[in-house]
């Protein structure tokens, strides 16, 4: 600061000036011409002044002017200040003006010689923080562990969940780490700064000398590497994971970014997770411990990233199974941990937005919108379905005469009336919106005692995030699609479509708990509403009708819109008691969803080429159709409760030098669903001469009078069942299980689980006419399973473990995958059936090699084997012979998998030392290799001659691979994660995949390999309280691609002409040049037809460009 | 300060976004028809050069060979009250014809044209008959090739043997000229048809004549060097009943496959009558 007053005489003027520039130009200051003062004369001193709303530099000036006292100050401090000043007197002592002005802002006064010298207040010192977790030689936590800051004597206790948080001033201290029969640990340098926190975990060793006084010093360094290694070599199973401080080292904005940096785990889309190269069906993913319901009916999937990183405890994928798990599962079992009572109170905003390369900014189509579909919410105008609705079928046939009618058309009238015009349909266009999201995080902590380690707190979150999407679908040609183009020669005959996405994601989280020594509560609360809107439309021409020249010229136009309403509530409440050695853990929980398909709509336009154009008509039904018709309009209601309970005990002790645990509990889940559907077709009579193609469809409803029933359009409600699914499932299950630490390098761990499921079926109507007689064959051996597991875990060497496990596990059919309920999925060009699934027993060895060269690092080689017993598999089944069939899930008889995993984490520290940043670039890769075989089976249906229908199956002798299963996977990536700049690079590829299986190649459908790119880069500002971040995702445009082997590339097997029972192997060989791989093939020169494989569907989704800021106060 | 910022920032762009992008109804996509006029009709030949059909700009078709029109293409949907159409040459962009169909016509109708590849004409000219001549005229489209071609009349004479898998067994065929030497792109003069005159060799058989194209230089029948393949529909002037008359025979070798190829033929005298 310049220190600039009115000079005295005897002070060169030209000194004077020079200054006053001098001091301007470099630091605005301002100054006060005034004559001298003394510090006991500002309370004596009285002046007149007036200020008005002045600022407070303003108020100084003033007040300098009216006392003639000097006063300095710099101008930068005074510009920071925003206080306005209204102050009116006649009689009022400098001093007191002076401490109205300076009242309330960080600006303090004193006095020096002659002059008042305003400064800023000093700030005072933030505090730091040491914060971590105490583990023991097995990575169990462990409370009630006292810590000792030497230098201040400070004592704390670690929580029952192992943590720790000391606040300490910045410096450098020594801790001091004790627990009774262990040996106390003490460790210096450990650095704290004013305002950080410092991560400390640390592992502790027994002390095998008894209570004699063992103290280990080692530096922080040292330390907290200990720790990590801890963390990582003491997992009882094989399992990887990734932490809130390594979650917090990338950009990852919620869960389903953050699934696909543990190794073997990839997500489809952030929905569908597949481990170790195995299908989301044998996968499972749990919340805080409980069970996540798949946010689709059809299908097993659940959107992660509703879930923030910011409130992400940990991540734990779990590939081997101890018998204290309640879920069974083959490929790995996702544990989401989310906080409940934070280490420090924050506050965080963050604001983001994304761009996408097919999307933005480009034609968005859809049916009509709500005003409120950006809130995730409909304003009604979706609203078509009321109760009541008569059932026409065989009561209503406006050809007839009203009197032969039971149902009247003024009725009929009246219902079309109740369900409300058709303002809704028909594709428009809509400006395509950048994907937006904000989100609000708070947490808070408190401690009730001064003397006892107590802690209560709670985190909450609110978040809403907008997406839209557009998949463009560059071919198709599956299911009722053309499946080849008539001639060879003409691109023009391809299939092709969009998928429009809209989505409004709108969660709330709330956590809370309070902690001590020994207990914990903790309750866990999240909603979730998700208005997800898919509007597929496709064009071409389908395998009954593909083109022609003449009347086949233009294809056709499908159309299917799902607006989706989804409510997902999971309270939870948890707890972990100790009582000397023993532990008692238990939690309850209630998970509610209900989905609704709020006027979901699929139409259909047929092409006619007339004279000057195109002309595209949406068809309405008939009378006669027997399925939904052409056009259609349909709710369907999805609702499951589920309740489930777990409760554990497990006692330490310990036989001479061993240690042991034995620990025991029970499991409760109940499930509970109901499914209701309603199809309302638009339909016109036989002989109706309503002249549609005149009439836009969003004025149907204009014509839905049935003054003249014949020529009206009107609703046609069709029921020929319930229209009604009701499940429940009881799951329940105890276990045994014993952890033994034999030797200081040698852990087994097993037990045994005796589980019980059993599902009932309530009401289970049939969506199709056709299946009106169709019985679901559900087929459960047995109620209660009994599941062993065991893990053996030995260290010969310091950084080497070598793991091996076997596990028995269940994996339980969905409630609706009993279901008669079919539908039509635009995306598949299918139906998707129920045949009735039953459980799928899994018997999995694993074998595993890891080194741990340095904190953070690993090099890994595992093997694994799986035996499935009826294993479910997506399978397209054409009983009807019809080339197309439908989709079913349905249990083959065995299954075999078998694959190698190799992972590699290294700091690129090692290369050069004197460039330090590269300590923090870190390569990583994991490979994964496997095979399997399943012995299919085809379910054959038989009437006894007592009538009596039943089923059997023919099994297939030849193997093939197992739905879902990946042979070759990879991940490679590069990361920098420096204090202020991250950065990192991604590429992920995939092998072959069985999308749907099949008995015949004809019939089954791979995915051909892909690669993705993806890249991060983000910054921290302001102390790293400001971080913003540039995810850039799928840079290679990879597209999604799918194909059947063409009967066009395979031919009989000499001699085999009109055989017509041989399994495909027998009976046909591949051409020259083709196998089970894509080939894409050629052109017949003499047929002009193509040979080669069937492009079933192909789609592109765009570069993702995403941006935010998120700002942590 | 930052706080505050930060907090007025999100709480402006938040409903900026929100609520400028709730559009609830959007454009519709498919055009409002007024009204469908079902009596649309065009007609006319073109040769030598594509025609190119549009209408409103929009280009719909093309034209090569005979122009007639069928259902559904009789129909002409009115999105406006008028619907303009053009016919352009497809080599040069040149625009032949314009009309505008009004949504009150009863009838819109294109009269009857002929292009020959740079002249736009309404309809087809061509002489009377003569007495109870046959005179014929041959257009060889040059698309098939640079091959001249003879146009003959071939007398067969056959016997039929259901046990072959060609029952028609050719046992003598007697030739008689129509055209040598037929140039493609050009129309030949008209000539006269000779009543085909032919005495049987065998017994127990037929005579039937028929026309056929040859290759000029080869003699190899031109479409696919098979007979019944080269074959032109026309009339032939029987001995002492016919009336007399003219044909204009127009012929285009077209491909089916790269090896395999069709004979369009057309008689242009019946698509443009008097």
């Amino acid at each position: 600061m310049h220190n600039v007053g009115k000079l005295r005489p005897t002070i060169p003027f030209i000194m004077k000036l020079s200054l006053i520039i001098a001091a301007l130009q470099l630091t605005f200051i301002g100054v006060m011409l005034a004559s001298d003062v003394r510090g006991q004369n500002l309370d004596q001193l009285k002046i007149e002044i007036k200020l008005n709303h002045a600022s407070v530099e303003e108020g100084l000036i003033t007040l300098s002017q009216k006392s003639g006292i000097r006063i300095s100050y710099e101008g930068d401090m005074l510009e920071k200040e925003r206080k306005k000043i209204t102050l009116n007197s006649n009689n009022i002592t400098a001093a007191a003006v002076l401490r109205s002005i300076l009242e309330k802002t960080n600006l303090k006064y004193r006095l020096f010689k002659n002059y008042i010298i305003i400064d800023a207040k000093s700030v005072p010192q933030q505090p730091g923080r040491i914060k971590g977790k105490v583990v023991d030689d097995r990575g169990e936590v462990m409370p009630s562990t006292s810590i000792k800051i030497v230098e201040t004597g400070q004592t704390v206790q670690t929580m029952v969940d192992g943590k720790y948080s000391i606040s300490l001033k910045s410096g450098t201290y020594t801790m001091e780490v004790s627990y009774i029969s262990y040996q106390k640990q003490r460790i210096t340098d450990v650095v704290v700064r004013s305002g950080e926190n410092t991560a400390l975990d640390i592992s502790m060793k027994p002390d095998s000398k008894g209570l004699s006084e063992v103290t280990i010093t080692s530096s922080y360094k040292k330390a907290s590497v200990v720790g990590l290694y801890a963390q990582q070599k003491n997992m009882s199973n094989l399992s990887d994971g990734i932490s809130a401080e390594q979650i917090s080292a990338t950009p990852d904005k919620h869960v389903g970014e953050t699934l696909k940096r543990i190794t073997g785990v990839s997500t489809n889309e952030n929905r569908k997770v597949v481990i170790r190269g195995i299908a989301e069906r044998y996968n499972v993913s749990l919340l805080n411990g409980s069970a996540l319901p798949s946010t689709d009916v059809q299908e097993r999937d659940f959107e992660f990233n509703l879930i923030p990183t910011n409130l992400v405890d940990n991540i734990v994928v779990a590939k081997s199974i101890t018998a204290d798990m309640p879920y069974g599962f083959a490929g790995g079992l996702v544990q989401i941990t989310t906080k409940s009572v934070p280490e420090s109170n924050f506050l965080s905003v963050s604001a983001g937005t994304s761009f996408n390369s097919r999307t933005t900014g480009k034609d968005f189509l859809g049916y009509g919108r709500s005003k409120y579909d950006y809130l995730g919410f409909d304003d009604g105008s979706r609203d078509h379905f009321p109760n009541g609705l008569l059932n026409l079928v065989g009561k209503f046939d406006p050809t007839k005469d009203e009197s032969q009618n039971e149902i009247k058309a003024t009725q009929v009238a009246e219902e079309n009336k109740r369900i409300g015009g058709t303002e809704r349909l028909g594709a428009r266009l809509f400006q395509s919106m950048p994907s937006q999201n904000y989100q609000l995080s708070l947490g808070r902590v408190y401690s009730p005692s001064k003397t006892k380690e107590h802690k209560i707190g709670f985190v909450g979150s609110l978040s809403y995030r907008n997406t839209q999407s557009n998949d463009y679908v560059s071919s198709m040609r599956r299911g009722d699609w053309s499946h080849e183009p008539t001639r060879g020669d003409d691109p023009t005959d391809v299939n092709t479509g969009n998928i429009y996405g809209f989505n409004t994601t709108l969660g709330l989280l709330l956590n809370g708990g309070f902690k001590t020594e020994s207990h914990q509560i903790n309750t866990y609360n999240l909603y979730t509403r998700i208005f997800d809107n898919r509007f597929s439309r496709y064009t071409g021409w389908s395998f009954e009708n593909p083109k022609n020249e003449t009347d086949m010229k233009y294809g056709g136009i499908l159309e299917d819109d799902r607006p989706k309403f989804t409510d997902l509530l999971q309270n939870k409440v948890s707890g972990i008691h100790r009582f000397n050695s023993i532990k008692i853990e238990w939690g309850l929980a209630r998970t509610s969803l209900k989905s609704e398909e709020r006027d979901a709509i699929s139409a259909s336009m047929g092409a006619r080429e007339i004279g000057n154009r195109v002309l595209y008509t949406y068809q309405p039904g008939t009378v006669s159709d027997p399925g939904p018709g052409a056009l259609h309009r349909d709710e369907y209601l999805y609702k499951e409760n589920n309740i489930d309970g777990v409760i554990s005990a497990a006692y330490d002790f310990k036989l001479g030098k061993t240690s042991h645990i034995f620990k025991t509990g029970v499991n409760y889940l109940k499930k509970h669903a109901f499914y209701d559907w309603q199809v309302l077709p638009i339909v016109k009579g036989t002989n109706s001469t309503v002249p549609v193609e005149l009439i836009p469809i969003q004025d149907w409803g204009n014509y839905m009078s049935m003054e003249n029933a014949e020529n009206s359009l009107f609703y046609f409600k069709k029921d020929y069942t319930s229209n009604k699914f009701e499940a429940k499932s009881i799951n329940k299950g105890g276990f045994v299980m014993l952890d033994h630490k034999l030797l200081p390098s040698l852990r087994v761990v097993w037990g045994a689980r005796a589980e019980y499921f059993k599902l009932d079926t309530i009401v289970n109507s049939a969506s199709l006419l056709r299946d009106k007689n169709v019985k679901i064959f559900f087929e459960e051996k047995k109620d209660w399973y009994f599941l062993p597991s065991a893990n053996i875990t030995y260290s010969p060497l310091k950084d080497l473990n070598l793991r091996a496990s076997y596990a028995k596990s269940a994996v339980r059919p969905g409630l609706m995958e009993n279901s008669r309920f079919s539908r039509y999925n635009p995306n598949y060009g299918s139906v998707v059936r129920s045949n009735g699934v039953s459980s799928t027993l899994i018997d999995n060895y694993d074998a595993k090699i890891e080194l741990f060269p340095g904190a953070g690092e690993l090099l890994s080689v595992a093997y694994f084997y799986k035996y499935f017993d009826k294993p479910a598999e997506y399978y397209r089944i054409d009983n009807e012979n019809n080339g197309r069939g439908y989709i079913t899930i349905s249990n083959s008889d065995w299954a075999k998998v078998r694959g190698w995993e190799f992972e590699l984490r290294k700091s690129l520290g090692f290369v050069y030392d004197g460039l330090p940043f590269l300590k923090d670039v870190y390569v990583s890769g994991n490979l994964t290799l496997q095979k399997s075989e399943v012995r299919a089976r085809e379910i054959q249906f038989e009437t006894t001659p007592a009538g009596v229908d039943t089923v059997y199956y023919k099994y297939l002798k030849y193997p093939r691979a197992l739905y879902g299963q990946v042979p070759l996977l990879y991940n490679a990536g590069i990361q920098y994660a420096g204090k202020k700049l991250g950065l990192n690079v991604t590429y992920n590829h995939a092998g072959y995949k069985t999308f749907i299986t099949g008995i015949d190649p004809s019939l089954v459908e791979y995915e051909r390999p892909r690669s993705q790119m993806d890249a991060q880069i983000s910054y921290r500002f302001l102390k790293g309280k400001l971080e913003t971040k540039l995810n850039m995702s799928n840079l290679l445009d990879a597209p999604f691609r799918y194909f059947i082997n063409d009967p066009t590339t395979y031919d009989l097997k000499p001699g085999n002409e009109g055989k017509t029972n041989l399994e495909w192997n027998d009976k046909y060989e591949y051409k020259f040049g083709f196998s089970e791989k894509f080939e894409k093939g050629y052109k017949d020169k003499a047929t002009n037809r193509q040979v080669g494989d069937r492009q079933t569907s192909t789609r592109y989704t765009g570069r993702t460009f995403s941006l935010s800021l998120s700002y942590n106060f | 300060m930052i706080k505050t910022f930060k907090i007025i920032y999100l709480v402006a762009i938040l409903p900026i976004f929100l609520f400028s992008a709730c559009e609830k109804d959007g454009n519709h996509i498919m055009p409002k028809i007024k009204a469908i006029n079902k009596d649309f009709n065009i007609s006319g030949f073109v040769m030598g050069d594509t025609v190119e059909q549009y209408f409103d700009g929009v280009k719909m078709r093309e034209y090569y060979g005979q122009v007639r029109t069928v259902y559904p293409l009789d129909q002409l949907a009115f999105e406006k009250d008028e619907i303009n159409m053009e016919l352009r040459r497809k080599s040069n962009g040149e625009t032949i014809y314009r009309q505008t169909f009004n949504i009150n016509d009863k009838q819109n109708t294109v009269p009857r044209f002929y292009f020959d590849g740079s002249n736009f004409n309404k309809g087809y000219t061509y002489p009377d008959s003569q007495g109870d001549e046959y005179t014929v005229n041959f257009y060889l489209d040059p698309s098939g090739g640079s091959t001249s071609v003879d146009i003959n009349i071939d007398v067969l004479e056959y016997y039929y043997d259901s046990t072959k898998p060609d029952p028609i067994i050719v046992v003598n065929t007697t030739t008689i000229p129509i055209a040598e030497n037929v140039k493609p792109g050009e129309w030949t003069p008209y000539l006269k048809v000779q009543i085909p005159m032919a005495h049987q060799q065998q017994d127990g058989t037929e005579l039937y004549p028929i026309v056929v194209v040859r290759d000029s230089k080869t003699k190899d029948y031109y479409v696919n060097n098979k007979r019944d393949q080269s074959t032109v529909t026309m009339e032939l002037p029987y001995d002492g009943v016919s009336p007399g008359k003219v044909q204009s025979i127009y012929l285009n070798k077209k491909t089916v496959t790269a090896k395999m190829f069709y004979l369009e033929v057309y008689d242009l005298i019946p698509l443009f009558p008097r």
